[in-house]
């Protein structure tokens, strides 16, 4: 409970006066690089609600008894199948492009859900 | 600091947001001291740390206090007790323990058990709680996955990236955290950036791996979220210290 309630003040204090431009510009930075023909106000819609719903994700799991975190995958990491999924049959060598960190919770690191992964 | 923004709320809200406030008004003193004291902050962030943990031993007595019962079946009441050493340990904290005192002097002490507060989830609602947040988690992926694959339709097929657009995402991987380093030795060392990028089914996982880091790095972290230095380790401290004493105290009750 303590240690909850010293993360939901961090995460309080966090989005009150950081969560800020900061994470909008980078990520609508990032965004316009990779998208160089989209239209600005398209790349800022898109990245508002993606963050608030990071957001809204992070409170909750903060406020789990079990607190959840979600884990990446490394490019380096090999293949396990307790902690990652990949799509189709695919061969098991390779780095890996992780598109959907894994869920576990905090302490124990009991996985949730799994990491869905790629190989290259 | 506003210290009065500070203490209005606190009045009027239960001990775990008491907590809360009072870590917040730590913390807040914390960054304050790093600023101010750079490396030789070790001493007082042992008075920070401690005064925190007696907050939480205030609001939480029957977890660090645990009522004894007395021969005559009259159990004893030691937070009264417990909240005066609290009081008069932090008003003697130099600096900034007279405007800690002043925030929770006004407040009624002891009285209030931890599970009047705060009742202990049943399975039911664990599991609500637990299937909540992973659609919660899950709701995100799809959102994400659902608006680059709109986003890359808007884009001409065939699109490549210039040497100087592959060089701006490496640094902003590189700038990111952990994940996105990692990324970023990957793309720098197999030279893939640009051929994933050219396909177009490549490109959305591309794409959606980037954004990913991106979250994992600047919100999901530790202490995710655009936090300085001296706060993230200002908090690490705290954190780790009642954790790891409140984890013995409890034990030790068991």
């Amino acid at each position: 409970m303590i240690e909850q309630a010293v993360r939901r003040a961090l995460l309080r204090l966090s989005s009150s006066h950081v969560l800020s431009e900061d994470a909008h510009l980078e990520l609508s930075h990032l965004l316009r690089i990779l998208l160089p023909t989209i239209p600005k106000h398209l790349v800022k819609s898109f990245a508002t609600p993606i963050l608030d719903a990071a957001l809204s994700f992070k409170m909750a799991a903060m406020a789990e008894p079990a607190m959840y975190r979600p884990f990446w995958i490394k490019h380096r990491q090999k293949y396990d199948d307790h902690r990652m999924r990949i799509p189709g049959d695919a061969m098991l060598d390779g780095d890996i492009l992780c598109l959907i960190p894994g869920l576990e919770t905090q302490h124990d690191q009991i996985t949730l859900l799994k990491a869905f992964v790629m190989l290259l | 600091m506003n210290w009065f923004r500070v203490k209005t709320p606190i009045r009027a809200r239960h001990p775990e947001s008491f907590v809360e406030e009072i870590t917040m008004v730590v913390l807040l003193v914390a960054e304050e001291l790093y600023t101010a004291l750079g490396d030789e902050v070790t001493r007082e962030h042992l008075y920070l740390q401690d005064v925190l943990f007696q907050a939480a031993q205030v609001c939480f007595p029957d977890v660090f206090y645990p009522k004894i019962p007395s021969p005559g079946g009259i159990e004893e009441k030691p937070q009264r007790r417990v909240s005066a050493q609290f009081a008069a340990r932090i008003a003697s904290y130099p600096e900034y323990g007279h405007k800690l005192y002043s925030i929770v002097e006004p407040l009624e002490w002891g009285g209030v058990s931890t599970t009047e507060v705060l009742p202990v989830p049943d399975s039911t609602t664990t599991n609500q709680a637990d299937s909540r947040s992973i659609r919660q988690y899950l709701f995100l992926y799809a959102l994400i996955e659902s608006h680059v694959t709109s986003l890359v339709g808007f884009q001409s097929r065939g699109t490549s990236l210039s040497t100087e657009a592959v060089e701006e995402v490496l640094r902003c991987l590189r700038h990111s955290g952990d994940s996105g380093r990692d990324s970023a030795e990957m793309f720098q060392k197999s030279k893939k950036l640009p051929r994933l990028y050219y396909l177009r089914p490549l490109q959305i996982s591309l794409i959606r791996h980037i954004i990913a880091g991106f979250l994992t790095d600047r919100v999901f972290g530790r202490h995710g979220l655009d936090l300085s230095d001296g706060l993230v380790g200002g908090l690490t401290f705290i954190e780790n210290s009642v954790v790891n004493r409140g984890k013995f105290l409890v034990c030790w009750r068991d």
